[in-house]
C-alpha cells in the first residue's frame, strides 16, 4: 500500500472514532481497542469528556439557571447530539448552543434575553481575537481618561474614539435591567470590552446617536463630532459634554 | 536566587492559587496553560510580572496525532502568547483531540494507535508545527490514557521513533508513565530507560493522583500530592537524562494545598534536581 493510501486510511479511521467518541457513541470503538482492554474504559473516557463540557456549558448560565428549568435537559440533548467542533472553546459551544436552543424548543421571551446575553458576550470576545491591536491600544488610551476628560470644555481638536470591540442587542424584557417598565419595542444594550471584562449600557436615542455617528465617521476630534451631530441631533453643547463624560466614565469612549 | 549550574529550571504551571508563591526561591520556571491565557480580551499577559528564567507554554489542541497539520490560526495564537509571555518553549500532547480541522473535537486528548499510520502522520505534523514555531522549541508529552488502540508497536517504540525522526524534545510526564504502568502492568523504569537515550532534550511533569477502586485504575487527577512511587521515577528520569533535561513543572489542578504543601513540595523537586545534577 502506498504511503498515501495508507495516511487516508488513517485519517477515515480517526474521522471514525473521533466523530464517535465525540458524542458518546462508544460502542463504534470497541472494534478499535487493543486486545484484552476492557470496553468500559472507553465509556469512562467519554463520560468525563462530556460531563467537562456539560459544566462549561452550565458555567455560562451561571446566575440565570433559575429562569431556565429545562437547562440540564437541554445542555445534555445537545452534547449528545451535537459533538464540539475541531478548536471549539467553552465560549464558542455555548454560542452554538444558544442558536441551536431554539430549534428544538419554544424560548420564552425572557429567555430569548438570556441567549442573547450569551452570544453577545461572545460576539464581544470574537471581535478581540479579530482585533487584538485595536483592543490594546483602546484600553491604553481608556486609562488616560481621567485625565483628558478635563479637555472635553477647552480643546475642540481632542480626539474622540469609540471602543471597537462592541456589538448591540435588542432585549424583549425587563428580566436583565431589572425594569417592569420596557418598550414595546424592546430596550437597546450596547455590550462592549472593559479591560479583560463584558460590560453593558443602556442607551437613550441620543446616546444611539452619538455611538452610530462615531461608528460612521471614525476616530475624530471634539469640533468633527459636534459639527456632524448638529446635522442629525438637537443635542446641546452641555448635553453633549454630558454623555461624552459618561460614556469615558464606563469605558466606551476614550480621548487622545 | 543562584541554583548549581546544569540542574534544570523548576517551576509550577501557573494556577491563580500558586501565583502568591511563584516568587519561592525554588522556583526559576512556570508553565502557562495556553487556553488560560490565551484570552481574547486580555490587556496584560498572562505571567504578569513573574520574574522567571524559564518559560513554558503548554498547549492542548495541537492533536500531534491527527491526519492534518494544526490550523494556522491556532498556530498563530499559539506563538503569539509565546512571544508576549517570553517563552522559549512549547509543548502539547502525544494523542488527538479531533479527526481533522473542519471537524470534530472529542473534548480530551486520546493517545493515537501505535500504527506507522499514525507515527508517519505524527511526524509530519510536528515538523509543520517545530517550522511554525521557529526559535521556539517544541515539546511532546506522553500522555495517561484509559485504553489503547489496536497497534503493531509498543508506546516507547512509537516515541523513541517520532523523537529520533522530528528532533522534537520530550515532556515526560513522569506521573503518566507511573499511572500507564500501574494501569497496562508494565515496567515504567524500563520505559524511560528505552525512550530517553532519543530524546536531545527534555521537559518533566509531575503531579499526584489517586487509586480509583472501581475502575481499578490509577487515574491522574492532579489533585493529590506527588506519590512516593513518583518521587522515586522522576529521581530515575533525571538520572537517565543527566544534562538534558531543561525545566521540571509541577501541574495541580484541584483541591489546592496550602501555601506551606505549594512550597515544601516544589523544593523538594529542586532538591532531587540537585541531588542528582551535582552530586556531593
Amino acid at each position: 500500500m502506498s504511503s498515501e493510501t495508507i495516511l487516508k486510511d488513517y485519517a477515515a479511521q480517526l474521522a471514525r472514532i473521533a466523530t464517535s467518541l465525540a458524542i458518546a457513541d462508544n460502542d463504534v470503538v470497541h472494534g478499535d481497542v487493543a486486545a484484552g482492554q476492557p470496553h468500559d474504559r472507553v465509556g469512562m473516557f467519554t463520560e468525563g469528556n462530556l460531563s467537562k463540557r456539560a459544566d462549561k456549558l452550565t458555567d455560562q448560565f451561571e446566575d440565570f439557571e433559575e429562569d431556565f428549568d429545562a437547562l440540564p435537559t437541554f445542555i445534555s440533548r445537545y452534547i449528545h447530539e451535537i459533538p464540539l467542533a475541531a478548536y471549539d472553546t467553552g465560549a464558542s459551544d455555548a454560542d452554538r448552543f444558544v442558536r441551536w436552543l431554539p430549534t428544538v424548543t419554544e424560548l420564552t421571551p425572557e429567555q430569548r434575553d438570556l441567549t442573547l446575553v450569551i452570544r453577545s458576550r461572545f460576539a464581544v470576545e470574537e471581535a478581540g481575537r479579530r482585533n487584538r491591536l485595536g483592543h490594546v491600544r483602546f484600553q491604553e488610551l481608556v486609562s488616560l481618561n481621567d485625565q483628558l476628560v478635563k479637555e472635553l470644555t477647552t480643546n475642540p481638536s481632542l480626539g474622540i474614539h469609540l471602543n471597537p470591540l462592541r456589538t448591540r442587542a435588542v432585549f424583549e424584557t425587563g428580566l436583565l435591567i431589572g425594569e417592569d417598565d420596557y418598550p414595546p419595542d424592546g430596550v437597546e444594550v450596547l455590550f462592549f470590552a472593559f479591560q479583560n471584562e463584558v460590560r453593558t449600557v443602556i442607551l437613550e436615542p441620543e446616546g444611539r446617536s452619538l455611538v452610530q455617528t462615531l461608528s460612521d465617521i471614525g476616530q475624530c476630534s471634539l469640533a468633527r463630532l459636534k459639527k456632524q451631530l448638529e446635522l442629525t441631533t438637537s443635542l446641546d453643547d452641555e448635553s453633549l459634554m454630558e454623555m461624552l463624560t459618561d460614556c469615558s466614565e464606563v469605558g466606551l469612549i476614550a480621548f487622545s | 536566587m543562584n541554583h548549581p549550574p546544569g540542574t534544570p529550571a523548576i517551576g509550577y504551571a501557573i494556577r491563580e492559587q500558586n501565583r502568591p508563591i511563584m516568587d519561592d526561591p525554588a522556583i526559576n520556571a512556570a508553565e502557562i496553560t495556553f487556553e488560560r491565557a490565551d484570552d481574547p480580551l486580555r490587556v496584560d499577559t498572562y505571567i504578569q510580572d513573574l520574574d522567571v528564567e524559564h518559560v513554558s507554554v503548554h498547549a492542548l489542541k495541537l492533536s500531534v496525532a491527527s491526519p492534518e497539520p494544526p490550523n494556522q490560526t491556532y498556530l498563530e495564537a499559539l506563538r503569539a502568547i509565546a512571544i508576549e509571555n517570553g517563552a522559549s518553549s512549547v509543548s502539547d500532547h502525544l494523542g488527538f483531540t479531533r479527526d481533522g480541522d473542519n471537524g470534530v473535537e472529542m473534548g480530551h486528548f486520546a493517545p493515537p494507535p501505535w500504527t506507522d499510520a499514525a507515527l508517519t502522520a505524527t511526524c509530519r505534523n510536528i515538523d509543520h508545527i517545530q517550522k511554525r514555531l521557529r526559535d521556539t522549541r517544541f515539546y511532546v508529552e506522553t500522555i495517561a490514557y484509559l485504553f489503547e488502540f489496536q497497534g503493531t508497536m509498543s508506546e516507547a517504540d512509537f516515541v523513541s521513533k517520532m523523537l529520533k525522526c522530528t528532533g522534537c524534545g520530550w515532556l515526560l510526564d513522569v506521573t503518566n508513565v507511573y499511572a500507564n504502568a500501574t494501569n497496562f502492568n508494565f515496567d515504567p523504569y524500563e520505559f524511560i530507560a528505552s525512550v530517553m537515550p532519543h530524546a536531545e532534550t527534555v521537559q518533566m511533569h509531575l503531579a499526584g493522583g489517586y487509586f480509583d477502586e472501581r475502575s481499578n485504575m490509577y487515574i491522574d487527577s492532579h489533585s493529590e500530592p506527588i506519590p512516593d512511587a513518583v518521587w522515586g521515577l522522576y529521581r530515575f528520569s533525571l538520572e537517565q537524562g543527566r544534562g538534558k533535561v531543561d525545566a521540571v513543572f509541577v501541574e495541580r489542578d484541584q483541591d489546592f494545598p496550602d501555601e506551606a504543601g505549594w512550597r515544601s513540595e516544589i523544593r523538594r523537586v529542586r532538591e532531587i534536581a540537585e541531588q542528582v545534577e551535582v552530586p556531593a
